[in-house]
């Protein structure tokens, strides 16, 4: 399911009245009784179950004490999907992780017997980048890589880590937007001197 | 706050060092005014940066006067006050008294005494500088107050330790924004006070060693000769968090300062490192 969060519109550090105040105010606006003989009836039943959903979710994890501890630091919430190899332990962490709970992570991360899998070294560098330790967040995220070199998501997160914002003038690793007005006027002088050169 | 954070001036076009300079003067101007005139003696670039990064996160316009120059015959052109210059400005004479206090607990002999003078001064700075910013001075000490206990124990985690004094600028950059805009400026703070921390205790760690202080890089390479040797892994952490600043930055979505604010931190910050590191293997000019 997509994060409840952000079904809801609300951070994972908002309170619970906030929360209930979020879910009343999209539950009035998209009830069945605001679209009978409306064509966008179904379309609001969908969205009506999902926001029941997302709130039956975020009240059953906050009642199990599993409440939001994440405080600021990086955020990098494009999701963590649990590995196909990744145990029930790593795919809870991995939920905690993309629900911005990063302290519960690490709490679940120390608790683990096995210290020495690449699963572990790459999820706790994770919640050392989301805590702001960089230098052990590249420390354990390098050492996921090296026991497996052939994780896609790990080199990937290892790779992110070391880039600039896109933005940046200067980045040096975006490469891919296409050609600049630079490299437009390099290429016409190109091709102008090799003209030249043919007379 | 060291002053490590400034642009590489000749990347900058003439307008974007005209408007650096109108920063500049303008924070000094506004913080003589209305928090003390013992800030315009003390300012540096950092908090020009904190300003300019919380002008563009906050959206606030910048318009700037032709002013008198307190310390120069010429008029000049100055960055009108602004909630963001008025913040920073509240929010340096904050950490200026406190590292005065700082430096009266810490110093020996006539330093002492000398430190003892200034901290007398920046009370009535910090009185003025906590009514603009009520709360912000608590949260200072209280985190300071863990920053001086971990030094006292003499940690030899570098993120640990600069995670304390990170918090410390990341409250400062964050105070009074709202919602997404505190995120943002939180983790520009936080990031832009993890490379300060660290270069500083880079560029000291041959003096700590020789006074006996405590210098966490020492602590964690075993001396400076050590923390010489391992430069490129210190400098690939500063490169770290000036990259995790930088994207903290971009989520803000763009505005007219991005060129001067990516400058100073992607540009400057590998010259400072570059200095420090000349500085300390003794091959600067």
């Amino acid at each position: 399911m997509t994060d409840p969060y952000k079904i809801l519109g609300v951070s994972p550090q908002a309170s619970d009245e906030e929360i209930k105040k979020a879910y009343r105010a999209l539950a009035k606006k998209y009830h069945p009784d605001n679209y009978v003989n409306n064509p966008l009836a179904d379309l609001a039943a969908e969205k009506m179950k999902e926001i029941n959903e997302a709130y039956d979710t975020i009240t059953k994890a906050r009642a199990s004490g599993s409440g939001s501890a994440y405080s600021g630091g990086d955020t990098y919430s494009s999701g963590y999907s649990s590995g196909s190899g990744a145990s029930s332990g790593y795919a809870r962490i991995r939920d905690l992780l993309n629900q911005n709970r990063v302290t519960e992570a690490e709490v679940l991360l120390n608790r683990e017997t096995d210290k020495n899998s690449s699963e572990w070294h790459f999820l706790t560098g994770v919640v050392y980048m989301r805590k702001g330790w960089l230098q052990q967040a590249r420390e354990h995220l390098t050492l996921a890589c090296q026991i497996d070199p052939s994780n896609a998501e790990y080199r990937n997160m290892l790779d992110m880590f070391s880039n600039t914002a896109r933005s940046s003038p200067y980045n040096t690793t975006s490469t891919d937007g296409g050609c600049t007005g630079c490299d437009i006027c390099t290429g016409l002088l190109c091709a102008d001197l090799m003209c030249g050169c043919l007379r | 706050m060291f002053g490590y954070i400034k642009p590489r001036f000749p990347e900058l076009l003439v307008k974007e060092n005209e408007f650096y300079k109108a920063v500049y003067c303008g924070i000094c101007r506004i913080g003589g005014k209305r928090v003390s005139r013992f800030t315009r003696l003390m300012l540096n670039n950092d908090f020009v940066f904190m300003c300019l990064v919380r002008m563009a996160v906050c959206g606030d316009t910048a318009c700037a006067e032709t002013r008198r120059c307190p310390y120069s015959l010429k008029k000049k052109c100055m960055l009108c006050e602004n909630p963001s210059a008025l913040y920073t400005s509240a929010a340096f004479g904050i950490l200026l008294y406190y590292k005065a206090l700082d430096d009266v607990a810490d110093r020996r002999g006539i330093f002492r005494l000398a430190a003892k003078f200034r901290a007398l001064f920046a009370r009535g700075m910090f009185r003025r500088a906590d009514a603009l910013c009520p709360g912000l001075a608590e949260g200072v000490k209280e985190r300071l107050s863990v920053l001086a206990g971990l030094e006292k124990a003499r940690a030899s985690s570098p993120d640990l330790v600069a995670d304390s004094f990170a918090s410390v600028t990341a409250l400062a950059a964050s105070y009074g924004a709202e919602g997404e805009a505190r995120d943002i400026l939180w983790e520009c703070g936080y990031h832009i006070g993890r490379y300060i921390y660290i270069i500083d205790a880079y560029e000291d760690c041959a003096r700590d060693e020789k006074d006996r202080g405590y210098n966490v890089l020492n602590e964690y390479y075993g001396g400076p000769d050590r923390v010489i040797a391992d430069t490129e892994q210190i400098g690939q952490t500063l490169r770290d968090s000036i990259h995790a600043f930088c994207r903290s930055y971009e989520r803000a979505g763009g505005s007219v300062y991005d060129k001067l604010v990516y400058n100073i931190a992607e540009l400057g910050s590998a010259d400072a490192f570059a200095a420090v590191t000349d500085k300390l293997k003794g091959t600067d000019k």
